[in-house]
């Protein structure tokens, strides 16, 4: 399935990788996200699809804050809700080189967003691989680096473990404390002591996930089934 | 040569029985006059004891088989035990001249498969197997049909050309002939692939499949065979119709059967607290009845067990004791490795009897092929229609795997020698066929599978320790992917998961979990809590080899047994002498075995005191960590308390010596000047074991302390052990504290003292800390860190011990030379064994701290402390040492006198996780890969 059949709108030339896409935006140019999305779900109808969404949830709007999370009933019950809504805005994300948050997001970077999401293509050489696994894990290490400091501290790991383990109301904050501790130790013993003691950077970060797949950890296989209906 | 006389010996065994039933008769006759007071009875016992020899005869085998590792390592022991077989078989047959014995389809429906299938349902790693249930379904279901089709379709087309010559089947019988040979064999499967150890996806997909294909071809082979019994003329569309109709019904009606039966398991399991010794009981009875009323509804039975166990197990093990948990696993897996067992080789002994041969060269040829060719044809189908929904792909390679791995087995014999010969006139061609196609399969299969497995690179399994970083980023994964569908707006795999997620927590646990296991069941709690024991156990038996060299100066003791802290410091590492030592004995070893029999070695070796005291303290925290953990009594909320707290107090504790790595740099350097300077004398001595005479079992004398009584007593309430045994570690070394530096803060019970804290008893030892000061550091941290490290439950008493654990944090800098490295620690270790012979000798003299020490210092002092000064203040030191060690002993045995231990250590160590051991019929992806 080429891409130019499926998109017409969308020239060949540009780049089919993320990685690249995410370079050259530092203008933002339409096209490169809807690029860049490209190899997440393949075909348009799944962009309209996204798009379509994009709108409802913004109500009709070209940008959507972080309230209009709110009116998806299914993300209630999701114990990291705030971290994920977070990511949304976090600009580390959303662009290079930049910090911060931002107040509204368009649908650019609502694809960029979702982009990180995107499955492993069969035709990915080893270099695009590992671009692309980085991505994703840069994903999940700004969202537990709360203070954008580039370092995982051990009281931003509690706070993430005491919000994942929140949905389990017999653990306590103290149990939830102490895994925390327990995994910083574990980090301590890949990294060595004095990362830990100072907090978990990047580099760490993917020490610490080398050898552990992640090709079925992060992907969502956009399925083309409606849910609208599931939302009001 | 070893296994050729062990088959000499299964063949004795069983030509024992028929000359034994002989004789019986001839005595029988003569003693049935008079009474007998012995009479030999073989026809009474005749039937049950066959049984009982070819059980024994096939585990035997077993053993045999896996005496050279080089054969079960190329061929696989499925076909071994079918060769086996064949070569038993034989001897019955030229002996007998009847094949009195085979595989009958009652004996293996009833009794031979549910023991495996549901073992491979209660071990099933669900999350994955759900994950791929799309997968499993469709090349369960529509793989099944293809193949039977396609096969039955295929062979009948080639008989109408007229190469097979004159037979007597018409369609209908090629067809059930097609859905019987279609099935691929959970049996033959597991057997197989267990050994060949491909990746997870790939397992459970081909696994999976095996299991799920039971319902089409129990349908496929009833309509077929109602078919060929009402013959192909009455054959309407209505009928087909009720086919396809009932497979619906009996793939669902079984898989209800089964939920319904696994929701009452976990029912019965949540109030079972009482009578724990049948708890076990309940989990294969109410399975084998799930078994048995599917089969009674003429449903799948195979999917009835399959889904009892998967649904159950969640909920059963949350509720059973742990040791009820360790049965219930060991005899799943002992049940299922015997029947496994027994079908191979019966399959064998199956093949050999005249009468049941029928050969036709191209028939049995082409169904080889039409079934090799059709599978492979087939997987290639549909995993290009699958891999366009699925998130992993499954590549060429897995192909490969897939179509190569479907084996066919004992399901398939058991089915066509249920045929009826009357309806089926070629019965005995379709039993010869299908015989030739499994061993085919079993063996020649079996055994290349390996060879191609390792040439095509298939991505295998690695078995990783559970990782708890692992888990809780996994844990992010689920809620961020549930997240962004839920975004999205669409509906995926993680958003049915995380609908069933919130449905099992707000609803099903609730009714089928006790309230104790509601709490403690959480996935992230249970890897905490196994890696805290893992250390625990690699401690202990890594304790337990210093114990059997004598505590050979091992510098790096507390280092070795916390992975923590051994990666980065390699370089010291090297240095040292236990790490040589640790090179040749290799990895900490955390199998039972070995364990025990370090143990019995231990206890030939004179310092059966040191082991003692290990013991003492090293199995009982382990015990008891386990214990209560399995407690999940509703009663017991203090308990879960403790049991949190101690966590709480663990995780801070080693996070905070972390921290003190810092802090303690300056004060080991002081250290530093001073162990230099002992060095030299120090050295050598530390194999030495002190001259004591060791009065192992002295009588415990009058040795009361009033502080001693009082913390017995709180203990006692706190009905805790192990809080006692290790309170008392740590209790008397704050009594030192408070003997030789009044000022310094001796907390007692202070649980919740802070960093800052620390870090300023810290300092004010520092000012503290003359010459005098160090050695003593030096005992807690050797005694201590141990257990502060690695077992939960060490109550952290005082300050004192804290800033011990600091500085040996700080003596493992790697800033720190290593000849300091050296020689603090082996101080460390000298000190651990003395302490072990200290508390020994102070029952003897119970008179007065001084006598104590000089009646020490003569086994120590030439080859301790030189110098005078310092050995002075050792000399006081150990007194409190000493005593303080006695005390704690003896407050030990006084306790102990009152409330014995309830259980052998060794009976505990089979509650420990599935992990330690080795699993006996290793479905080995039980818990860690959920």
């Amino acid at each position: 399935m080429g891409v130019a059949q499926l998109c017409p709108g969308v020239p060949r030339a540009l780049p089919h990788c993320w990685g690249v896409g995410q370079a050259q935006m530092g203008v933002p140019r339409v096209p490169a996200p809807v690029t860049s999305f490209l190899s997440l779900a393949v075909t348009s109808e799944q962009i309209e699809h996204l798009h379509r969404r994009f709108k409802q949830l913004s109500q009709d709007q070209l940008t959507i804050r972080k309230e209009n999370f709110d009116s998806i009933p299914d993300l209630e019950f999701n114990p990291i809700r705030g971290k994920i809504v977070h990511a949304f805005f976090d600009k580390r994300n959303l662009r290079q080189e930049s910090d911060g948050l931002a107040d509204e997001i368009n649908f650019e970077d609502f694809l960029t967003i979702m982009s990180y999401f995107r499955p492993i293509e069969m035709n990915m050489d080893e270099e695009q691989l590992d671009r692309f696994r980085k991505e994703k894990l840069k994903f999940l290490f700004h969202m537990y680096d709360s203070d954008h400091d580039g370092k995982i501290t051990l009281q931003e790991y509690r706070n993430v473990v005491e919000e994942l383990l929140s949905g389990n109301p017999h653990l306590e904050k103290e149990s939830a404390r102490s895994i925390a501790d327990g995994a910083m130790m574990e980090a301590a013993s890949i990294c060595g002591p004095d990362q830990v003691y100072e907090g978990i950077t990047f580099e760490d970060f993917l020490k610490m996930w080398q050898g552990i797949d992640i090709e079925t950890k992060m992907h969502v296989r956009f399925l083309n089934v409606d849910t609208i209906a599931h939302c009001y | 040569m070893r296994q050729a006389s062990g088959v000499a010996l299964l063949l004795g065994l069983m030509v024992l029985p028929a000359a034994l039933g002989q004789r019986s008769s001839e005595s029988h006759k003569n003693s049935s006059q008079s009474f007998a007071i012995v009479s030999f009875k073989w026809d009474h016992v005749k039937e049950p004891y066959i049984i009982a020899l070819w059980i024994l005869v096939a585990s035997l085998a077993k053993i045999v088989f896996h005496l050279s590792h080089k054969v079960t390592r190329v061929v696989p022991e499925s076909a071994l035990l079918i060769v086996l077989g064949v070569f038993l078989g034989g001897i019955v047959l030229a002996a007998d001249h009847i094949a009195s014995f085979s595989l009958t389809p009652t004996v293996f429906f009833f009794y031979l498969l549910p023991p495996i299938v549901l073992d491979a349902g209660y071990f099933m790693p669900n999350r994955l197997f759900f994950g791929n249930l799309g997968s499993i379904l469709l090349y369960a279901v529509i793989g099944t049909i293809w193949n039977a089709a396609t096969t039955g379709l295929s062979l009948y087309g080639v008989y109408l050309t007229g190469i097979m010559g004159e037979l007597q089947s018409g369609l209908l019988d090629f067809l059930l002939f097609g859905s019987l040979i279609a099935a691929v064999d959970p049996v033959a499967v597991l057997a197989v692939f267990e050994e060949v150890h491909v990746n997870e996806v790939l397992f459970i997909i081909v696994f999976g499949e095996s299991l799920l294909n039971d319902a089409v071809t129990v349908v496929l082979y009833n309509v077929f065979d109602s078919f060929v019994g009402i013959g192909a003329e009455n054959v309407t569309g209505i009928e087909c119709l009720k086919g396809i109709v009932s497979f619906f019904v009996v793939s669902l009606g079984g898989t209800l059967v089964g939920i319904f039966f696994a929701f009452l398991l976990s029912l019965v399991s949540r109030f079972t607290k009482h009578v724990r010794i049948i708890e076990p009981g309940f989990v294969f009875v109410i399975s084998y009845l799930s078994y048995l009323t599917a089969e009674m509804l003429s449903l799948s039975a195979i999917l009835a067990i399959t889904f009892c166990g998967i649904c159950c197990q969640k909920y059963v093990k949350a509720n059973i004791s742990e040791q009820s948990s360790t049965t219930v696993r060991y005899t799943m897996k002992m049940l299922a490795s015997g029947a496994e067992t027994i079908i191979f080789m019966f399959l064998g002994i199956s093949a050999v009897d005249p009468k049941i041969w029928r050969w036709n060269t191209a028939f049995i040829l082409l169904t080889l092929v039409f079934i090799s060719v059709y599978r492979v044809i087939g997987v290639i189908i549909q995993t290009w229609i699958l891999n366009r929904y699925r998130t992993v792909q499954l590549e060429i390679i897995d192909q490969v795997v897939m179509s190569y791995g479907g084996l066919r087995g004992a399901v398939a014999f058991a089915l066509v020698a249920l045929l009826d010969k009357d309806k089926v006139k070629d019965r005995d061609l379709f039993v010869s066929t299908t015989i030739i196609v499994v061993f085919f399969t079993v063996i020649f299969q079996g055994l290349t599978i390996k060879p191609l497995v390792q040439w095509l690179k298939v991505k295998k399994t690695e078995h990783r320790e559970p990782k708890l970083n692992e888990k809780l980023h996994g844990r992010a994964f689920d809620h961020i992917l549930s997240a962004i569908e839920d975004i999205s707006g669409q509906i995926g795999h993680h958003y049915l998961r995380d609908k069933w997620t919130n449905f099992d927590r707000k609803f099903l646990r609730k009714l089928l979990m006790r309230k104790s296991a509601q709490k403690s069941r959480d996935q992230i709690l249970n890897v905490f809590h196994e890696l805290n024991l893992k250390d625990a156990i690699s401690y202990v038996a890594e304790g337990e080899r210093r114990g059997s060299l004598a505590f050979i100066r091992s510098p790096s003791t507390d280092n070795m047994v916390n992975v923590d802290f051994s990666a980065p410091l390699p370089s010291t590492m090297e240095s040292s002498v236990s790490y040589l030592l640790r090179e040749k004995t290799g990895p900490v070893c955390l199998d039972m075995q070995a364990l025990e029999q370090r143990r019995k070695s231990i206890r030939d070796t004179e310092d059966s005191l040191a082991h003692h005291t290990l013991q003492q303290y090293l199995y009982k925290p382990r015990q008891e960590h386990k214990h209560l953990y399995s407690r999940h009594e509703i009663m017991h909320s203090e308990d879960d308390k403790q049991d949190k707290e101690i966590f709480h107090r663990t995780m801070r504790k080693r996070l905070e010596s972390f921290k003190s790595t810092k802090l303690g740099i300056n004060h080991s350097k002081k250290l530093n000047k001073i162990h230099k300077r002992d060095r030299g004398q120090k050295r050598r001595n530390s194999s030495v074991i002190p001259n004591g005479n060791i009065p192992s079992e002295n009588p415990v004398q009058d040795f009361t302390l009033k502080e001693k009584d009082l913390e017995f007593s709180e203990s006692e309430e706190n009905n805790d052990y192990e809080t006692l045994h290790l309170g008392k570690g740590v209790d008397f070394l704050a009594n030192v504290t408070k003997e030789s530096f009044a000022d310094t803060p001796a907390g007692d019970m202070d649980h919740d003292v802070e960093m800052t804290e620390y870090s300023s008893s810290d300092d004010q030892l520092n000012q503290n800390g003359s010459v005098s000061v160090n050695p003593l550091h030096f005992f807690p941290s050797c005694l201590q860190m141990p257990w502060t490290q690695n077992y939960s439950s060490l109550e952290n008493r005082g300050n004192i011990s804290l800033s011990a654990v600091s500085e040996y944090i700080a003596s493992c800098d790697p800033n720190v030379p290593d000849l300091f490295w050296e020689s603090g620690t082996d101080m460390n270790n000298k000190e651990t064994v003395n302490s072990g012979y200290c508390s020994e000798v102070s029952f003897k003299s119970e008179n007065s701290q001084e006598e104590n020490t000089l009646l020490m210092f003569e086994g120590l002092e030439d080859s301790y402390m030189k110098e005078p000064q310092e050995k002075k203040m050792l000399l006081d030191i150990e007194g409190n040492y000493r005593s303080a060690a006695a005390r704690r002993v003896q407050s030990r045995r006084s306790f102990h006198r009152p409330k014995p231990l309830h259980h052998p250590k060794l009976q505990k160590l089979a509650s420990l996780p599935a992990s330690c051991h080795v699993p006996p019929h290793s479905l080995e992806q039980e818990e860690t890969q959920l």
